[in-house]
Parts: C-alpha cells; structure tokens; sequence
C-alpha cells in the first residue's frame, strides 16, 4: 500500500525520538547519529523494531543531518549514511507494513538574506541528499523554522523524487518560529509546492502546540501532523515532564481540528507511541476523527505576513519601467536601492501588495527579477505581485519567492494558458487571468466573461484552486471608446456573480489622453470598487485615490465605526488643503494650482528676495544667492532634514544649472562639515547625517537630469566591496554614500564578494580604485587573496583597504596601496587617485 | 541548560554613542531624534532569546563539555573558579531585517541602530545574567569573555554554540567564516568561584588592543 493510500486511513502513527534512544544505550557525547547506521546498525534497528512493535505506522530514517555540511566531518558520504539508515529502517520493518522516510532535518546554516547560504546552495544540499534516499517510501521535511529553506527542501525533494512529501515546522509559543514564519505563511506555501501532508514538530509540549494546530486547522486542509516533544525539559537533569498518558491525551484533544498524524519528538520513547496507539484506537471507535474546515479566501504571504483579500486591497504599480524614464536608467544600472525606494514610498503611502515588473529593452529581466526580488525580500514583508509576460522569468521569480505570490498574468490565448497555468500550478501562485485571446480584448463585457470562464475551467483543470485565479477585466480609455468603462464594469459584476472569482483593474489607464486624469481615475475607482473591485493596480502615493478606497470601505460598511477611514485622517491631510499650504507657501496664482497634486510641488518656482530685481544675474547676486543658499543646504545637513534638503535643491534648480548646485553650493557645504570633523567638532554619526541629506540633494538632481535627457559628469568610478567570507557592509556604504557625494560613482559589488567577480569586473571595467571591507578577522584573508588576485592579472588599479580589524601595518602587509582610516579618508584617497 | 526569553523595554543608549564615538552624546538635537526613532523601531524588531549551561571547572578543563576553550588568557580569566557558564544570546534575525532596511533609509540611521543594537545585545546579556543567577546560590563571578578576546580562538565558536544547541534553541548559527547570524549576538564563558582574584573584573589590562585602542585614546573605554 503507498502512502497516497495510507493518507486515506484515518489516523497515521509515526515514531518517536531517536537520539535519546541512542544516549540511553550509551552514545558517546560529540558522536554524529548518522555514523551509527554503518558503525552500530544493531542499535539503530533495535530503536526503529521497539516503535514498530509499538505501533509505527511510519518510522523515520536516522538521516535527520544527513547533509554534506554537516556530515563533513563524519568520515562518511551523504549516500553511504543514507544508504545504510534505510536499510536499517527496512530491515527492522521487515513482515509489519511499516513504511520508512527518508529525514531531512535543517542544513544547519542560516540562509540568505540574513545568512551566508544562498537558497540556490540549499536546494543543491537538499538535492544530494534526496537522491541518496530514493529507496525510501516517502520523504519527511522535519524541524525547520525557516520558510525558505523548507521551500528549498520541498523542490529539492519533489523535482528529484516522486515520493509523497510531509513536511513539519518548528513553532514557539508565540505561533511563529524563530525566524517569524507564520502559521498561515506555511500552510498556504507549502500546501501551494504540493506537499502531501503538513504539520508542527518539537520545542514545545502537546499542550503548547494546541492551539498552534488549531491554528494550522483554519489554514490548510491536507492532513495534519503533530509530533509534540514530551514536554519541557527540566534544565539540571534534562528529563522531560510530560508522561506518556498525558501526553497521548492531550493528542486526543486535537482530533477535533482534523489533526490525524501523530507520533512524538525530543524525549519520548517507545512507551508514548504504544500510548498514542491506544489513544487512536478508542478514538477510532469513539469516531473521533474530523476533517478540518478552512477558510478559502483567497491570501498571498511573506513568511512574517499574510494578506487575506476579504475586503479590496491595494496592489502598488510604481516598480515598473513603463513610462519611467529614471527607473529604466536605475535598471540599467543595476541600482537596487532606487528600486527598494519606490517599495518603500509605496508601503508607506499603504500599499497591500507590490507589484514587480523589471523588463526593459537591454536588461536581462531574468536576472534582474531574481535580484529583485530576493532583495525585496531582505527588507520588507509585503507580498508581491510578480508581473511579466514571459514564462522564464516568472519561473525564476516563483523559484525564489519566499511564500506564496500573485502572478501577472496569463491570458485566454492558448500559447498563455499552456505555459503559464502550469508554473502557476507547481509554485502554488494565484493568477491574473486578463480577458483577452488571440483577437485581442473583446469590446462586450459578454465576450469577456467567457474568456474568464475558459481561462477558469483550464487552471481548475489542472489542479490550481478557485480561490487563486483572479479575473482582469481590463481597462480601456475612455477617452477612446467611451463605452468602454461601462463594459468592463459589467464584465466585472458577472465575473464576481457567476463565477465568485477576485477581480483585479489597472485603474488608472481609464483617463488616458483627457485633461484632469485624476478626477476621472478616482470616480471611475469609486464605480469599479462598488462593481466588485477587489485589486486595484494603483499608486498609493497619490492621495485622492487612497482617500476614494478609504472612503469606499466606510460607505460599503467594511471599516467597521469608520475607524479605519479616521485614523487615516489623522495621519493624512485631504489635497485641498495641502494644495491650500502650497499656495501660501509658493504665492501662485490660482490658474497655475488647477489640477494640481502634491506630486507636482518640487517643480514650483521659489520667489527670490533681495535688494536687486529677481532674476537679476549679476556677480553680486550670484554669489550671495549661492551663499545664502549654501548656508540652507548647511543647515538642513546639521540638522538631518533629508525632504527639507531635497525641496531646496529642487527650488535651485529653477534658476541655476547642476553644475552650478553642485560645485557652488553641496560640494561647499560638504566640505565644512567636513572640516569640522576633522577637527573633532562634530563626529561620524554627524557627518553621516549630512552626507545622507547629500544624498537625497544629488538625487533631486539626478532625478532632474534624466528627464530633461542629460547625464551626470562623474569624477571617475569605484569599485566597493564587502570581501568573500564577509557579510557587514554598513561601514562600505557609509564610504558609499560619501564618494558618491563627493562626485564619484560608485559600482557597489555588495558583500560576500569572491575575489574572482572582483578581478573580473575591474578588468572589464577599466576600474582605477578599488575599495575592500571587511569586519572581521577570519576574512582578512579574503582581502589578502583579492589583492593577490588583482595584481596577478595585471590590473591597473590602486586598492584602498578599510574595516575594524584593519590597522596600516597590515593594510600594508597584504599589499593594500592606502588604508582609510575612516569614511572620509576613502574621499580624500579618491581623490588623490583619481582626481 | 537553561533558555530565556528576554523582554528589554527600553533601551539605555550610552553604550550606543560610545561605540559611534558621538563624544558630545545626545546634545545635538539631530542625534537626539534619530536616537528616539531609531530606538523605537528597533525594541519593536527585538526578539532576544538567551540559552545557557553550567559545567564543573577544574585544572583547566570544562568536565562533561566537547567545547575546549584553547589558548592561556582564557586559564587567567578562570583562574580561581570552580565552575563555567556558557552562555550565548541574540536579539533575533528581525534586528538584521531592520538594520538592512534603514541602510535604505539613510546612513546615518543605519549606523544609530546598528549601534544601538550592539548595545542592546550588552542589555540582553546583562539580564539573561541576573536570570542566571538568581538561580544560583550566591557566588563570586568573572566578566564576560568571549571567543576573539586575548588569544581565545574564534574557532571555537562551532563547538561552543553545539553544546548549547543554539541552533535549536534560540535559532542562532555560525558561518563558515565564524560569523554568527543573526548578527547581533554574542557567545561568551563566565567563570563561578568564591574569592576570586581582582582580575575577574573587568579592565584593559588582559586586552590584546592595549596601547592601541582608540577607545582609550579618546578618554574613555569599551566597556562600561
């Protein structure tokens, strides 16, 4: 019988802990387990034969570390441990039906971002070890608390096997794990790759894990697993406190929320699953066993977040090159920073999901998506909405995502439906599906619906759940075919009746080509919401519309009291009266405010005052203006304002060129703050603070060149980097943000950089200056190896060594040109360089 | 062995502006509020976990532990006791979530919580500290010392967090290059005997960085 048929019994019964079995019978302190199998196989059988004359229905293989990292000091492979563990298991089970998994436990190492291993390595690690363990009946996922490293186990284990696949995490009391995973983050991922049956194993008790499978009840509905450890243990004698009866009753009490697969963790022995047995027994006659009910509202998560479309929520469009001149330049330049911006403003001006679309002419979007991706994910928990029309890079992004996303989108043309419902249907996505075939998008709201049926039936068809296809009835402009807006709401109103699907609307496209967009855009908002919108593809950062959606949910009695819609306006001023402060501020006539928003005040005129008329561009004014406006720009550095530093800049650049800003007035004020560090007067942190004010000036310029089509004159470029090993970089982007202050531009290779892609890309880039960092002692030797490298093959370059555990001696021992000493220096040896 | 969950409510900053050398402190009302805001966002990113164990000491050698702490200035600072603690504690992986996205935000704000953090870590350990030995029956105690002082190898790191299973405890791991992640975390020996030699307390004389730390050369020290 396999296990697809075992899963269809009422209950399953695992085995219980092992390493406590092996201590009893006098395992040395420091052994590996895994060694056990091929140096005392007689004790690893007598442990598996005891839980199976118990009542194991399933017992676990001793391959709980059975990895190449740590197996590395073994003595042994992966293959031979593994090998031997199931032959072991199996010769205990030999005339019972007991089933035997192979145990995959943790690697062992934190993965990225906060870690050194990448997922790419953590898959490859999982990979070897399920090849090893094809002789098993099925595979066990046990003991993680990382959701990205599970998801790694879990393809490992399903694209080099076909055995059923468990998978159980590791939670504390709080109901997260130790990395923040969420009960409903895991459900609704790994239920998503595929996995026959999930659950909870170890660190607490079954009355602490109770309300934690109660939890997992309301999130999935595949079986669910409990292997609770026997208690706590107690921290002089390292015995656990729960009993075998208490334990296997307090089981019982899970029953009711579908739990079925049970056994026991750290501290229990045969005794307990002999318990457990006669528990599930009585419960049996008892007909005790329920099926959980979940809620099947359609949810996408991160692991610290999961959002539940019970009510409309915003979808951020701002990460995506269409029409945006700046963020295709940032692209090509491989500035991530620029893009985890965009992430952030939307965030805060409250977005629910964010939308990720990075394809653009002359960029390798595969590529481009996967970094995105994983480096949104290293800073904020939103869920994403992976946006491309091309099947090879949602591949890639769905690989790499850490929970479950919204995918943009598939079509009703055949060639879409065949290659992107499948993808959607292994990574456990949910899906846009737009309303359009091969003749285009039909003009009656009829016609789109059957497109939405048919695209339906093909993702049901294949597995993908209800509650993951989402219906795009597409926007047109109004302006164009004036019918348009009517149709897609209708098409809207039938999909939501007839079919119950979530509907998603790019709302803004509606007001193309008229005047006034934003008046149209936020009435046609209001209609869509009240047709049935549920996922409106938006900028948050323009007030009026999050004030429509805000709005909406008071009036559709969703913001339950209205509370949601006045907190919202205690943190938010309505636009008319910002558009009141900026007509104060900026004396404008009435003309020049008409069909204004907030978004458009950094391009207003500042009215000069001075004793000659304005404008007047005599040598006097220009250098009083640029000393009056260096001592502004000094001010807002000394004193942190970032926004107030930005508004000035913008204000300049109405009646002075870059250049003029740059050399006469930031680069001034830089250098006072400066020497006043250098004399002891105010320290890093200070000088920090205005570099970062610096920053966003430069930006404000940078911005500005690109859209009138200039570009930047740089000094010369750098190339930072965080050495192999090595995994601080605050200290190289604070020289980061310096250099680039001071005119250079910087190629921030990032941390945990091998020495090779160094040497490559200072070669490829005809690079003069090279700048190395690294924090810690073990990783000077990496510093050491690159310069080596460098020099080896040839490259004309100086490199300059910084970090704490740097001194100049051994800067120069390892063949560094400079040591910088501090952030500062970095500029003045940029300049000696490079000029 | 022993795992704590440690609640910091507030969190004392003078450590923070020693280590980003602010001499002035928080006179600067620019480095008043981002210490403010900095503070706030990182004591809601804290989730300190602590996991200890306490072993017989004698001629030398931790009894019943497969850590062997190498090298002499290890012995001096045990000199006298009859008994070890290892303990190891961090403040989470959300701490290092937060300091990434802050490097977004602004260097400096970067720099103030990740200093801010590093003292945090010191709070942390001072009360999984009071924890421990609350206890105990009362005892005289070294300092804390930790791999990477004196001539106490950094490699010793694997060893010592596998005997406190910090993996499976507080979810604290070293990397290859002995790096600990999360970052902000700290393994250490604290050393338990009666009558205890002056050189239990903390000062710069056993330090490898003496005449040469910049902390002294401004006046002040690295500890408090």
């Amino acid at each position: 019988m396999d296990i697809k048929e075992f899963l269809k019994n009422e209950y399953i019964l695992l085995d219980g802990a092992m390493g406590t079995m092996l201590q009893a019978k006098g395992m040395p302190l420091g052994t590996i387990p895994e060694t056990l199998n091929i140096e005392k196989p007689e004790w690893i059988i007598d442990v598996h034969r005891r839980y199976i004359e118990n009542g194991s229905n399933i017992v676990y293989a001793n391959t709980f570390g059975a990895n190449r990292l740590k197996m590395a000091a073994s003595g042994y492979t992966v293959a031979e441990l593994v090998g031997a563990a199931i032959k072991n298991a199996r010769k205990a089970a030999e005339g019972t039906g007991t089933k035997v998994a192979l145990d995959i436990g943790p690697i062992g190492q934190l993965l990225e971002p906060t870690g050194a291993l990448s997922f790419e390595e953590a898959y490859d690690i999982f990979a070897e070890t399920v090849e090893a363990g094809r002789k098993a009946d099925l595979i066990v996922i046990e003991t993680m608390t990382d959701l990205y490293e599970t998801k790694a186990a879990v393809l490992a284990a399903k694209e080099h096997s076909d055995l059923p696949v468990f998978v159980t995490m590791t939670f504390e009391e709080n109901k997260r794990t130790f990395t923040g995973c969420s009960v409903s983050a895991m459900c609704l991922t790994l239920e998503g790759l595929g996995v026959d049956a999930l659950g909870v194993n170890c660190s607490l008790g079954p009355a602490d894990l109770l309300p934690i499978v109660e939890e997992i009840a309301r999130w999935t509905s595949l079986p669910i697993i409990v292997k609770p450890n026997a208690g706590l243990p107690d921290p002089e004698t390292n015995t656990y406190n729960v009993m075998p009866d208490e334990f296997a009753g307090i089981c019982k009490k899970m029953l009711a929320f579908g739990a079925k697969i049970f056994g026991g963790c750290c501290g229990t022995n045969p005794a307990y699953i002999g318990k457990l047995k006669e528990m599930l027994e009585e419960a049996s006659k008892e007909d005790l066993f329920r099926k959980q009910t979940p809620d099947t509202t359609l949810s996408v998560c991160t692991p610290l977040t999961t959002v539940t479309v019970s009510e409309p929520r915003v979808i951020g469009e701002r990460i995506n090159p269409t029409g945006k001149k700046r963020f295709r330049e940032a692209l090509a330049a491989g500035d991530m920073d620029y893009i985890l911006g965009q992430a952030f403003s939307q965030i805060e001006a409250g977005a629910d999901l964010l939308d990720v679309n990075v394809g653009a002419p002359g960029i390798d979007e595969k590529d481009m998506m996967v970094r995105t991706v994983k480096a949104l994910q290293s800073v904020t928990d939103v869920p994403l909405q992976i946006d491309s029309t091309k099947p090879e890079v949602l591949e890639a992004a769905l690989r790499v995502y850490n929970g479950k996303p919204l995918v943009n989108s598939v079509n009703g043309e055949e060639a879409s439906m065949q290659k992107i419902l499948p993808l959607i249907a292994k990574y456990g996505a949910a899906v846009v599906c737009l309303t359009l075939d091969e003749n285009g998008i039909p003009p009656k709201a009829e016609d789109r619906f059957a497109i939405a049926e048919k695209i339906m039936n093909r993702a049901l068809s294949l597995g993908i759940k209800k509650e993951n296809i989402l219906i795009d009835c597409l926007v047109l402009t109004v302006s164009a075919e004036q019918k348009a807006a009517m149709e897609t709401l209708k098409a809207v109103r039938m999909v939501k009746e007839k079919l119950g699907l979530k509907t998603v609307l790019g709302v803004s496209n509606i007001s193309f080509g008229l005047p006034n967009r934003l008046n149209i855009n936020t009435s046609f908002f209001t209609m869509a919401l009240y047709a049935g919108l549920d996922l409106p593809i938006m900028n948050p950062n323009v007030s009026a519309m999050m004030w429509a959606m805000k709005s909406y949910k008071v009036l559709a009695a969703i913001d339950e009291n209205s509370l949601g819609f006045i907190s919202w306006s205690e943190d938010h001023e309505p636009d008319d009266v910002i558009i009141k402060k900026l007509k104060n501020e900026l004396a404008i006539s009435p003309k020049e405010t008409a069909g204004l928003t907030p978004a458009d005040v950094p391009a207003m005129n500042i009215k000069e005052a001075g004793t000659h008329p304005a404008g007047c561009t005599c040598p006097e004014c220009a250098g009083l203006k640029d000393t009056k406006r260096m001592r502004e720009i000094l001010k807002a550095m000394e004193t942190g304002m970032k926004a107030e530093g930005r508004r000035l800049t913008a204000g300049y650049l109405a009646d002075e060129d870059s250049m003029d800003i740059i050399n006469g007035i930031l680069i001034p004020a830089l250098d006072v703050v400066g020497e006043k560090f250098e004399k002891g007067k105010l320290f890093l942190p200070q000088l920090i603070l205005a570099a970062d004010v610096a920053s966003e000036c430069f930006d404000e310029i940078k911005s500005r060149l690109s859209s009138s089509g200039e570009s930047s004159a740089s000094k010369g470029r750098i190339i930072l980097a965080t050495v192999k090993g090595d995994i601080h970089d605050i200290g190289k982007n604070i020289v980061k943000v310096i250099l680039e202050n001071y005119g250079y531009e910087v190629l921030d290779l990032g941390r945990d950089v091998p020495p090779e892609r160094i040497v490559e890309t200072t070669l490829k880039e005809n690079i003069r200056l090279v700048g190395l960092s690294a924090l810690m002692t073990t990783t000077l030797g990496s510093m050491e190896e690159t310069i080596r490298q460098l020099r080896a093959a040839g490259a004309d370059c100086k490199v300059m060594v910084g970090g704490a555990v740097l001194t100049a001696d051994y800067a120069k021992k390892i063949g560094a040109d400079y040591y910088a000493r501090d952030a500062k220096m970095s500029a003045d040896i940029a300049k000696e360089v490079l000029g | 062995m022993n795992v704590y969950r440690i609640i910091l409510t507030e969190l004392q900053s003078k450590d923070a502006l020693r280590y980003l050398g602010l001499k002035t402190g928080l006179a600067d009302p620019a480095m008043a509020a981002l210490c403010e805001t900095c503070s706030k966002a990182l004591l809601s990113a804290i989730d300190a976990r602590a996991v200890c164990r306490i072993f017989p000491y004698r001629d030398g050698v931790i009894e019943g532990c497969t850590y062997r702490p190498a090298g002499s200035t290890i012995r001096d600072h045990l000199t006298g006791c009859d008994r070890v603690i290892l303990l190891a504690a961090t403040l989470g992986p959300a701490v290092d979530t937060l300091i990434r996205r802050t490097m977004l935000k602004g260097m400096a704000e970067a720099m103030m919580t990740d200093a801010l953090a590093s003292g945090a870590i010191e709070q942390v350990l001072d009360l999984a500290e009071a924890e421990i030995f609350a206890g105990l029956s009362p005892t005289g105690h070294t300092w804390r010392y930790s791999p990477g002082y004196g001539d106490l190898p950094l490699d010793g790191q694997k060893d010592l967090l596998e005997v406190l299973d910090a993996r499976k405890r507080i979810g604290l791991y070293v990397s290859e290059s002995l790096l600990m992640t999360p970052t902000k975390s700290v393994t250490c020996l604290i050393g338990l005997g009666e009558n205890l030699p002056e050189s239990a307390k903390k000062s710069c004389k056993s330090c490898t960085l003496e005449g040469k730390c910049i902390f002294r050369q401004s006046g002040t020290t690295c500890y408090r």
